[in-house]
């Protein structure tokens, strides 16, 4: 990790570049060492820390969450708690407009946060402190509402943080900062630069496209809705235009980004899938997951990128030029579209979960959970049945 | 006729996102697409169409913005029950003259020519409209002096005035009423609008403009990165408070509007009111001097000399080579006589105030334009008071002119031994009043003051032991110099300095008179032979 992320700024600074503050907005310094102090603790650290150690540093951190003390980057930016404690990892839906990149982080979110789903893996989420006013208003209010969330604007938005704890490092907690902007500013390199600020910092990608960008033709077996079919659908032209341009944003990376391409709205294709061997498979969410990620993964990628290497050669030639890392998911948020009110009947989310469990195992964060698979079980079965 | 571009802009069917969907010709391009301006990208912030599925009714966006283009006009209409939840069209009018203003936008409405229904806008070229010019003057006299009074205090601190209103309607007549109550140009130079969405950073980074802000639509920034906490007035609760400075200002542009009428820009006419509407506790700049070279008038002028400071902003007017019309304005400003009578007439009791302001207005002018300007016009008055002189260099002015000297009171001497000091002198001397507070100025000019002092005992009166008695308690000089200056003197009674020694200690006595004596004995009238004696036998010194 190149230092701490602020999540206003999307610049990483080094710890001694944030300025500690009290609620008050006095500086705040932690209390100072001395000498023998120091040697004591050096000391303590090789041998072991004593019940006496924890208190202090207990106590230290008690006295901390009193004062309110909190830390601002170079910039003044707040930074919310613990983030200097926390290793934060930026991931951006990229993707043109309306391929359902916000109603599938919100059912995404709804999923992870406020059902739990992943908790039989080990996982549980909780959105950030400060995030929790866009999370309510943006993603849950509409979800309960049975509405889609609103149409992104076309500036720059908030990150939403999402703070994962993993039963397998208790003590290792991630901050998942995933950055929704609109499609249009995907347009351009220039727009891509001004609006998605995380783009140059990202960990992970989720790269989005639906049924209406790829091309079906007369033999395929499938026709996309009416209304949007033939020369009206927007094509994967506009796919292809916010990859090159997220890719140009990118220029400078080297490293290999993690990249899920999300084939959203995948409910409307289920007369394709009924064709597979295996239509509307999912990964279990369980522990099972542990230990054959990579066959789950590689297995849950074969449909979509079939489908792109059928239907959408272009999105797919140009997702290779973005990254080496991808992965292909089919998904859908909501299982439907909105009827004639704007509401949906229903909201079945299909296979979500997959594209941010794809990023996890791509970014080494599910390393150890294969230890949780051994003990958890056992140790289960003794209190059921011993 | 002005050539008006339009455009429509919305989300497609064709998904490609928010977008022109159509325009006329001459609308203009951003590398080689469609402009597509800032102010028609975002609407109503997100969290919206909760509150409008609660049933609040969305508002309608009318704004108008000065772009580089020119002048912007907007009519946003939220679509989000009729479409997918967020989204909105907005019509553009683009006048490229940059005379359309947001006066022009409720007309539009009006007329019909701003779309405002609520329905998916279709594409394709549209026409130029052709709307007329007009003139019209401002008329501030039609908006409440508390709200334009507050407008006012914000274009002065280039911030925007945002309020508050419970009823939509009256929202857009108070900002109809603001905009026409300010030059044509002004108004185009602002920013209009009838729903502010984010006021916290509106706040912060919008400049000068009229805003309205709408509950429950109108929200502050998300993540805690707002600029501050808007200031948001709100007219329907009573009168809105404005500083006092702002209400100084918006009351010179109430007195004299057509004086403001050309102004070409907010920078322009803010700073035409602050030069003309003179602040007591600042002082006045070179371009306030400029203007007031031009613009001084009645009204102009009583705020410049009835203010705190105004004697001092006299001054610089003064002092920038402005020619204050004494004469012509004395019956045009009700406070100008009494202010000019503080400043000389004996009534006010207030000395050090009158030396002040006499000092300052006679410390920016040469000797020639002080008869001219201030003298003269001061002697004709002489018939209706009697002036104070304060001030040398005004005194020295007026000792010039042909009017006898009891028609002032003066408080100070002239600059050189003149009518004016002997007149004093001999009161002195004569015991009506104390001595001259600067008379031992005049001993700088040693031959000019023996010459004056005789002068003035020629004309006293008084018994010759009164005037030793007076000369020689005078505390004005050291008393060996003093000594020396009266041996010199012709007039001086006789006796005179031997009476100025008995303020010496015996010391200083017995060294004068070893030195001096024969020159003391000789002006006391005591003959050569007794005055050798006395200093053999008698004294011993």
């Amino acid at each position: 990790m190149a230092g701490y992320l602020c999540p206003q700024c999307a610049v990483h600074y080094r710890a001694g570049d944030f300025t500690a503050y009290t609620a008050q907005s006095e500086p705040w310094t932690p209390p100072g060492l001395s000498a023998p102090q120091r040697v004591a603790r050096a000391v303590r650290a090789l041998l072991g820390a004593t019940q006496k150690d924890r208190d202090r540093v207990r106590h230290q951190h008690l006295e901390e969450l009193r004062l309110g003390v909190h830390h601002r980057c170079p910039q003044g930016h707040r930074m919310p708690p613990e983030f200097l404690r926390r290793e934060t990892v930026p991931i951006g839906l990229i993707g043109p407009s309306s391929v359902s990149k916000s109603t599938f982080l919100a059912v995404l979110l709804q999923r992870i946060v406020g059902m739990t789903d992943l908790a039989p893996m080990g996982m549980t989420f909780t959105v950030e402190e400060h995030s929790r006013g866009i999370y309510q208003r943006d993603y849950v209010t509409p979800l309960a509402m049975r509405r889609p969330p609103e149409q992104t604007r076309l500036e720059r938005t908030a990150p939403l943080v999402v703070r994962m704890h993993r039963d397998w490092a208790p003590d290792d907690d991630v901050n998942l900062l995933f950055f929704d902007a609109a499609g249009e500013g995907y347009r351009d390199a220039r727009s891509s630069a001004e609006l998605n600020p995380f783009l140059t910092v990202m960990s992970g990608a989720l790269v989005f496209c639906s049924p209406v960008n790829l091309a079906f033709g007369q033999r395929s077996g499938f026709a996309l809705p009416e209304g949007i079919e033939g020369a009206t659908a927007p094509g994967a032209g506009s796919v292809v235009a916010a990859l090159q341009s997220a890719r140009t944003v990118l220029d400078r990376r080297r490293d290999p980004i993690p990249t899920g391409v999300v084939i959203a709205k995948c409910d409307e294709l289920a007369p394709l899938e009924a064709l597979q061997p295996r239509p509307g498979q999912a990964i279990p969410l369980d522990q099972g997951f542990y230990g054959n990620e990579e066959g789950y993964l590689s297995r849950q990628s074969r449909w979509p990128y079939e489908l792109l290497a059928n239907h959408g050669q272009a999105i797919l030639a140009e997702v290779e030029r973005f990254s080496l890392l991808t992965r292909y998911h089919a998904v859908s948020a909501t299982g439907c579209a909105v009827n004639q009110l704007g509401l949906f009947e229903r909201i079945s989310p299909i296979r979500v979960h997959e594209p941010l469990l794809g990023l996890l195992y791509d970014r080494g964060m599910l390393a150890g959970a294969e230890a949780l698979k051994v003990g958890t079980p056992q140790a289960g079965q003794g209190v059921h049945h011993g | 006729m002005a050539e008006i571009q339009q455009a429509v802009i919305g989300w497609g069917p064709t998904s490609n996102g928010l977008g022109v969907l159509g325009a006329s010709a001459g609308w203009p391009t951003v590398e080689s697409v469609p402009w597509l301006p800032e102010q028609a990208r975002t609407f109503l912030p997100r969290g919206s169409d909760a509150e409008v599925v609660r049933g609040a009714e969305p508002p309608c966006g009318l704004d108008a913005y000065p772009t580089d283009h020119g002048t912007l006009l907007v009519s946003k209409v939220y679509l989000g029950r009729v479409g997918r939840p967020g989204t909105f069209t907005a019509h553009c009018l683009l006048d490229p003259t940059g005379h359309l203003a947001a006066t022009e936008v409720l007309d539009l409405v009006r007329q019909g020519v701003l779309r405002t229904g609520e329905e998916q806008p279709e594409a394709g070229p549209l026409p130029v409209l052709e709307l007329p010019a007009r003139r019209t003057r401002p008329m501030p006299e039609d908006v409440r002096t508390d709200l334009l009074a507050a407008l006012i205090g914000h274009l002065a601190d280039r911030t925007p005035l945002l309020m508050r209103t419970a009823d939509r309607s009256s929202a857009l007549e108070t900002l109809g009423g603001l905009a026409r109550a300010l030059p044509r140009k002004v108004v185009a130079d602002l920013w209009w609008s009838n729903f502010v969405a984010h006021p916290d950073e509106v706040a912060g980074s919008a400049g000068p403009g009229v805003g309205v802000v709408l509950a429950p639509f109108s929200a502050t920034n998300d993540f805690g990165a707002g600029g501050g906490a808007a200031q948001v007035l709100e007219p329907d609760a009573g009168a809105v408070a404005a500083p006092d400075r702002a209400r100084d200002l918006a009351q010179s542009y109430l007195d004299h509007p057509g004086r403001y009428a050309d102004a070409r820009s907010v920078e322009e006419f803010v700073t035409r009111l602050q030069a003309l509407t003179l602040d007591p506790t600042e002082p006045l700049t070179d371009q306030g001097l400029d203007l007031l070279a031009d613009e001084v008038g009645p009204v102009v002028f009583a705020r410049l000399v009835t203010g705190l400071r105004g004697m001092a902003r006299l001054a610089e007017v003064v002092r920038a080579g402005r020619r204050l019309p004494y004469r012509e304005l004395w019956s045009a400003v009700p406070a100008l006589p009494d202010t000019m009578y503080a400043w000389f007439g004996p009534g006010q009791g207030d000395p050090e105030r009158q030396e002040r302001a006499q000092r300052i207005i006679c410390s920016t002018m040469d000797i020639r334009n002080l008869t001219r300007l201030v003298a003269r016009p001061l002697s004709h008055d002489v018939g209706t008071y009697r002036p104070v002189v304060a001030n040398r260099k005004l005194a020295t002015a007026l000792s010039r002119l042909e009017v006898p000297l009891e028609a002032y009171e003066w408080r100070v001497l002239t600059d050189d031994w003149g009518p004016v000091v002997t007149s004093a002198v001999v009161s002195w001397l004569e015991g009506w009043t104390d001595p001259p507070a600067d008379l031992a100025r005049l001993t700088e000019d040693r031959r000019a003051f023996v010459a004056g002092l005789d002068d003035a005992l020629d004309q006293v009166s008084a018994p010759a032991a009164d005037v030793r008695e007076q000369l020689a308690e005078w505390p004005g000089l050291p008393v060996e110099e003093w000594i020396e200056l009266l041996l010199e003197c012709r007039n001086v009674p006789a006796g005179t300095p031997l009476a100025a020694l008995g303020r010496l200690d015996r010391g200083g006595v017995r060294q004068v008179l070893r030195r001096d004596w024969p020159r003391l004995a000789a002006q006391a009238g005591i003959p050569a032979a007794v005055a050798d004696e006395l200093r053999v036998r008698g004294l011993a010194f």
